[in-house]
């Protein structure tokens, strides 16, 4: 290679570096998942959830919701939501305060902003991820609500200054979010019914299945199970179901 | 033209038609007779009194207690209190003489007087001769000898008093006043009597403004009117400066600024900004005000006209607003800071998108699921309540349909969860159900039948929130529906 060409490459580096900030994380609370993530959610950046089919669009808003519960926990501030009102969202149904408050998501400290489009949806998230001192942006995207390449690395940008904790709900074919620090896609699982006498069991603690596809350092696909307790308002790994072959922290030896 | 008891009359006519010899009031059959190439048109009163409307905002120029007169429908006439504002147009006589001019440029015949009274100020604007047109009136006995040769339409009173008072030979308001009061009350209703003494300048008469009175306002006027939205965003600019340095000295901030751009042609736009919780930071209205003219440019278009010859900001809403100390705790300093950006971001937000995407839920104590919510705008005021009870929302989906949606199942008779569904032509397998929860809908639903709610969770792992409309003993074959998801 060029020697100019490597000094040039040095040099668009370090003025990328320069001003970036150290990352840090937010723990989701189950350890497998925070491990491959890097120690929790990445703030400063934007973690990308993404339904494995289109009746997992639920389950996958669902997850999301769950992890901004633990960052409402954890941090300061409030928690803006941006809908893409175009996006038709309608076939799940909106937020619905009792149900987020059973999660741990407090209606006061909830700032709903509904898009009217595609435009002005990533003009909001935008902004939103620029402003200090929110506890976290849960931005859902329609089909059509993809990012060009400068818009999500505005996005990005803008949220590392601000150290904002992005959670993009994508629809399935919402176009990837290249910046992404991660890209979790997200299908339901059956729960660990709760005996209560009669013909049909009870409903146990909401469940998931998750495929880390990719993450920002590299961490190897894999997936996890997790639940959500209502009570602690956290996730966790359930021990009887964690899949110990693909977790080589959890072995002995 | 329009309708009456013999058929279709006159209303009203223009110069030209008045100069052949016709008269409101005519038979249109017999105006066509005189003038058979007659242009005739509707009468359009709603059309009439929004334009008047139109004309009283664009008025506001010269005083803002402004008003379309009251009382009879056909007046055209707009009241201005000047108190206190005419020196600002050179004395009484200067200011009428550029209202008429300006109307004149409007392409209106305008007649102006100025009197103690509206009343007067009327009687003299249509009725006196034109050696008066445009002169301040004289006050006391002197207003009284020059609103008596006036004829006695001047009172504006119904067509039916006017004509009986004439039908008496009581012609001018003079010959009126003659009479005692008490006969001209039993004989016409004191009516008569209050508009003669308003007329007279012995009665006020409130005017109704059409704008509301505002605490602080800042007032632009430009020698040369604005074409582009680059000089208005630049006047938007030297506005909101000027106005948050009128606040800085009032110690007061603003909650909501209304920008009206006054154009040559007599139109007045308006855009409004809101914020919620009142400052006086120049920057942030100025930025406010910009994204509401260019939402008001993308959204109905933003017409300049001939150009903007007048930039008014008006604050409608002020709180008093002391100076903030900064705390010395960083933790507090920070909590403050970002409460504050989240303030800005929502104010921005909702001059972007208005006010009503911009919203935080406020919890209802009422047990129909639907009614339990409300999204209230941040930008008008905070949610009285944000806490629903634990009990309730243990047994509540996350996710709420707007509407709910008809599902075919199969359920346990007479009173058992679903076992199957089909959902948008999707069948679903219930793996395991919690329920009934029974909520009675029948008081205030428009179905009149109570809800059974169950969670239930499919066979690979959804969550619906589902109910049987019609309990077992009411009707034979309930009714499914979906409710929510995420259950």
């Amino acid at each position: 290679m060029r020697p100019d060409l490597t000094a040039l490459r040095d040099q668009i580096r370090a003025i990328e570096t320069q001003d970036r900030p150290t990352l840090a994380c937010l723990p989701t609370g189950a350890l497998g998942l925070d491990q491959a993530l890097g120690g929790g959610l990445a703030l400063g950046g934007v973690t990308e959830l993404v339904p494995a089919a289109f009746m997992d669009e639920a389950a996958n808003l669902h997850f999301a919701l769950a992890c901004l519960a633990g960052a409402l926990k954890q941090r300061p501030g409030d928690l803006v939501v941006i809908e893409d009102a175009s996006r038709g969202h309608n076939s799940w149904g909106r937020l619905y305060g009792p149900g987020l408050q059973k999660l741990g998501l407090c209606a006061g400290r909830i700032l709903i902003v509904r898009a009217p489009d595609v435009k002005s949806f990533h003009a909001c998230l935008e902004d939103a991820a620029r402003t200090i001192g929110l506890a976290g942006i849960l931005a859902m995207a329609g089909p059509k609500a993809g990012f060009g390449l400068a818009g999500a690395r505005r996005v990005q940008l803008a949220a590392e200054q601000a150290h904002s904790l992005v959670l993009l709900v994508q629809g399935l074919r919402t176009p990837a979010f290249a910046p992404a620090r991660a890209r979790l896609v997200v299908a339901s699982r059956p729960c660990r019914p709760v005996a209560l006498g009669t013909a049909l069991p009870g409903l146990g603690p909401p469940a998931w299945r998750l495929q880390l596809e990719r993450t920002r350092h590299g961490a190897r696909p894999q997936s996890f199970d997790l639940e959500y307790d209502d009570a602690t308002h956290s996730l966790y790994q359930p021990a009887t179901l964690a899949d110990r072959s693909s977790e080589p922290h959890y072995r002995f030896g | 033209m329009a309708r009456s008891a013999g058929g279709i009359r006159l209303i009203a006519l223009n110069r030209a038609a008045q100069a052949t010899g016709l008269s409101a009031g005519m038979m249109l059959a017999g105006a066509k007779a005189l003038v058979p190439d007659l242009c005739v048109a509707d009468s359009d009163p709603a059309g009439e009194a929004a334009d008047l409307m139109a004309l009283a905002r664009w008025a506001m120029r010269w005083s803002p207690y402004c008003a379309p007169a009251k009382g009879l429908e056909a007046t055209h006439a707009l009241f201005l209190d000047v108190t206190g504002c005419a020196h600002l147009f050179g004395g009484e006589a200067a200011m009428l003489a550029d209202m008429v001019t300006r109307m004149r440029a409007l392409g209106l015949t305008a007649r102006a007087a100025c009197a103690a009274t509206p009343g007067a100020a009327y009687g003299l604007a249509r009725f006196a001769p034109e050696a008066h047109q445009g002169l301040s009136a004289p006050d006391g006995p002197a207003l009284r000898a020059l609103v008596g040769t006036l004829p006695v339409e001047a009172l504006r009173l119904p067509g039916g008093t006017t004509s009986g008072l004439r039908a008496l030979g009581l012609k001018q308001i003079s010959h009126v006043a003659a009479q005692s009061s008490a006969a001209l009350a039993r004989r016409f209703g004191i009516d008569l009597v209050r508009a003669l003494d308003r007329v007279r300048g012995l009665e006020e008469e409130a005017i109704d403004p059409v704008a509301e009175i505002i605490p602080r306002r800042i007032r632009l006027r430009l020698a040369e009117p604005l074409m582009t939205r680059q000089g208005l965003e630049l006047a938007a600019a030297k506005a909101a400066g000027e106005i948050c340095a009128l606040l800085d000295d009032q110690q007061e901030g603003a909650r909501r600024l209304v920008l009206s751009l006054y154009r040559v042609d007599g139109i007045v736009l308006s855009v409004t900004g809101g914020a919620g919780q009142a400052h006086r930071d120049a920057m942030l209205w100025n930025r406010v005000l910009c994204e509401r003219i260019e939402a008001l440019a993308n959204g109905a278009g933003l017409d300049l006209g001939f150009g903007i010859d007048l930039v008014d900001v008006a604050a409608p809403v002020v709180e008093r607003l002391t100076g903030q100390v900064m705390d010395l705790d960083p933790a507090a300093a920070a909590a403050l800071a970002s409460a504050d950006a989240l303030h800005r971001l929502a104010d921005r937000l909702s001059a972007r998108l208005g006010a009503g995407r911009v919203t935080r839920t406020e919890a209802i104590a009422h047990w129909v699921p639907e009614r339990a919510v409300r999204q209230v705008p941040v930008a008008e005021r905070k949610p009285q309540a944000n806490q629903f009870p634990a009990a309730l929302a243990a047994r509540r989906p996350a996710l709420l349909l707007e509407r709910a949606e008809p599902i075919d199942a199969i359920a346990e008779v007479p009173d058992g969860p679903p076992r199957l569904f089909r959902w948008r032509s999707l069948a679903f397998r219930v793996a395991c159900a919690e329920g009934p929860e029974r909520i009675a809908c029948g008081d205030v639903s428009d179905d009149t039948q109570d809800r059974d709610y169950y969670r239930i969770e499919t066979v690979e792992g959804r969550r619906f929130w589902l109910y049987r409309q019609g309990l077992p003993g009411q009707v034979d074959h309930p009714r499914w529906y979906v409710h929510g998801s995420a259950a």
